[in-house]
């Protein structure tokens, strides 16, 4: 064949993979969290997916966190479409519910437990695969993020602390279950992703922990510092402690009204002594220095050059307007 | 003779089995509380003798209307577990809210061996809620 009559092949096959270029470009981005799951003939066949919006709700149930409601077909499939999703790193939380109970049901330990968590970003499809075992979500694979990993590891991890229940003394609970939270902190310190990371600080107990390792919680708190979800906020504000910023600016506006109460309260001690002073007559001002000085009425009445009376009626409109008694109280008054 | 002495094997191990199973005592408590808006902060206390093998506790709450958290305490005050159920109310009548008017229910399930000795505690904290918790505790003594 001529090169010439290659030609129309050629423009047609590149012709034929721009157009299939073309199409991938403008297919709209579609992304899913699917998965199988077996249950017996309790279950309801839906799953529901939920928003957790701080990892204090993680053991909450609220009919207002589902987002979401998929049913499981006879194979065990189910699919959710999540593009609606927010674009941000979030936690979810996938459940059943038994077929007597209402759909917003948590089940927490036992072999009924009814849940699985799972951190969703955009263009992520996650996907979940069922070991066979009894509990439900109990040994799901969940594959398709990375930090879904992390969190099954977690969750494998804390499994112990729930069979040191079995454990058969209570001190040897005890130091099995410090070993784990210990270890549990350590991932959170060492995890790169800040859900993975607040994850298994949350599964450690944390608050029981807080009061022993403060330098730990301090030095985690600045290290996140700049993660401005709602998920560290939540976090920063279940601690007694707060980052050290906030605390030398609560130093300095307390200064800043302390300095303004004294400024203040020196104006008006100011105002009012002249506005005592003010109320007085001239007459009655001389009078209220003599008597300021320990002089008698007649002592006063002779440097004025008054009569006694005169005296005694002018002492006696200071006493009333500056409000006092005695002559004592004028030698204590400071105007 | 030696048919007699496989009959008295047999009618010891009998014996052993019935006596070790008498010495097990299990003792199952149920409470129910219904609670109101108006309902306030509780407390239920298990009592937990140095006799007590096991603990299980089986907690249920269902809510009809508003928050309710549940925290179980050890004797040392230490939390050892907890749920909320909270139920919205909503005019809004899309689908998914629809299916979900039943009301909120949550369970927590714990089994501890050789519980520590003391009050346990179930702390129930209602907000303006209005439904039933069940709590059900066996002893194996």
């Amino acid at each position: 064949m001529s090169k010439t009559n290659r030609l129309p092949y050629l423009f047609t096959y590149i012709l034929f993979c721009c157009s299939l270029f073309c199409n991938a470009q403008n297919k709209p981005e579609h992304y899913d969290i699917e998965g199988t799951i077996l249950l017996d003939s309790t279950w309801s066949s839906k799953v529901y997916l939920s928003l957790i919006p701080s990892f204090n709700k993680m053991y909450t149930m609220s009919n207002s966190m589902i987002v979401s409601v998929t049913e499981i077909d006879t194979n065990g499939y189910f699919k959710f479409d999540t593009s609606f999703l927010p674009d941000e790193e979030r936690l979810y939380r996938l459940h059943i519910a038994k077929k007597e109970a209402p759909p917003a049901s948590l089940i927490i330990g036992g072999n009924d437990e009814n849940h699985i968590f799972l951190i969703r970003k955009k263009n992520s499809n996650i996907t979940l695969k069922k070991a066979n075992a009894q509990i439900p979500f109990y040994k799901t694979e969940v594959s398709g993020n990375l930090s879904n990993l992390a969190i099954q590891e977690i969750n494998n991890i804390s499994r112990f602390i729930d069979s040191t229940g079995l454990e058969n003394t209570y001190l040897k609970r005890e130091f099995i279950t410090k070993g784990i939270n210990e270890k549990l902190r350590f991932i959170a310190d060492t995890s790169s992703n800040g859900l993975v990371s607040l994850y298994a600080l949350y599964k450690s107990k944390y608050e029981s922990n807080y009061e022993i390792n403060k330098q730990y919680y301090t030095d985690y708190i600045e290290k996140w510092s700049n993660d401005k979800s709602s998920y560290f906020i939540q976090f920063r504000n279940s601690l007694p402690i707060k980052n050290q910023g906030k605390s030398y600016t609560s130093i300095i506006i307390s200064l800043v009204c302390f300095l303004v109460g004294v400024l203040l309260g020196y104006y008006f001690w100011v105002v009012r002594k002249s506005n005592k002073l003010k109320s007085l007559s001239i007459q009655e001002r001389k009078i209220f220095t003599l008597l300021q000085e320990g002089k008698s009425n007649k002592e006063i009445s002779e440097e004025l050059n008054i009569g006694l009376s005169t005296v005694k009626s002018h002492v006696s409109n200071v006493y009333s307007k500056l409000r006092i008694k005695s002559r004592k109280e004028i030698l204590d008054l400071n105007l | 003779m030696k048919f007699s002495k496989a009959i008295t094997t047999v009618i010891i191990t009998l014996f052993l089995c019935v006596g070790a199973y008498a010495q097990t005592t299990e003792f199952l408590t149920t409470r129910n509380l219904g609670f109101k808006e108006s309902s306030k902060v509780q407390n239920v206390e298990i009592k937990i003798s140095d006799n007590t093998e096991a603990l299980r506790l089986s907690i249920t709450c269902g809510v009809k209307k508003g928050n309710v958290t549940i925290e179980i305490y050890d004797p040392a005050n230490e939390k050892q577990g907890e749920f909320s159920v909270e139920s919205m109310e909503s005019d809004d009548n899309d689908s998914l809210f629809s299916i979900l008017k039943e009301g909120v229910t949550g369970q927590i399930n714990k089994h501890i061996s050789k519980p520590q000795k003391g009050t346990w505690i179930i702390k129930f904290i209602p907000k303006n809620a209005n439904g039933r918790v069940e709590i059900q505790s066996w002893q194996d003594m």
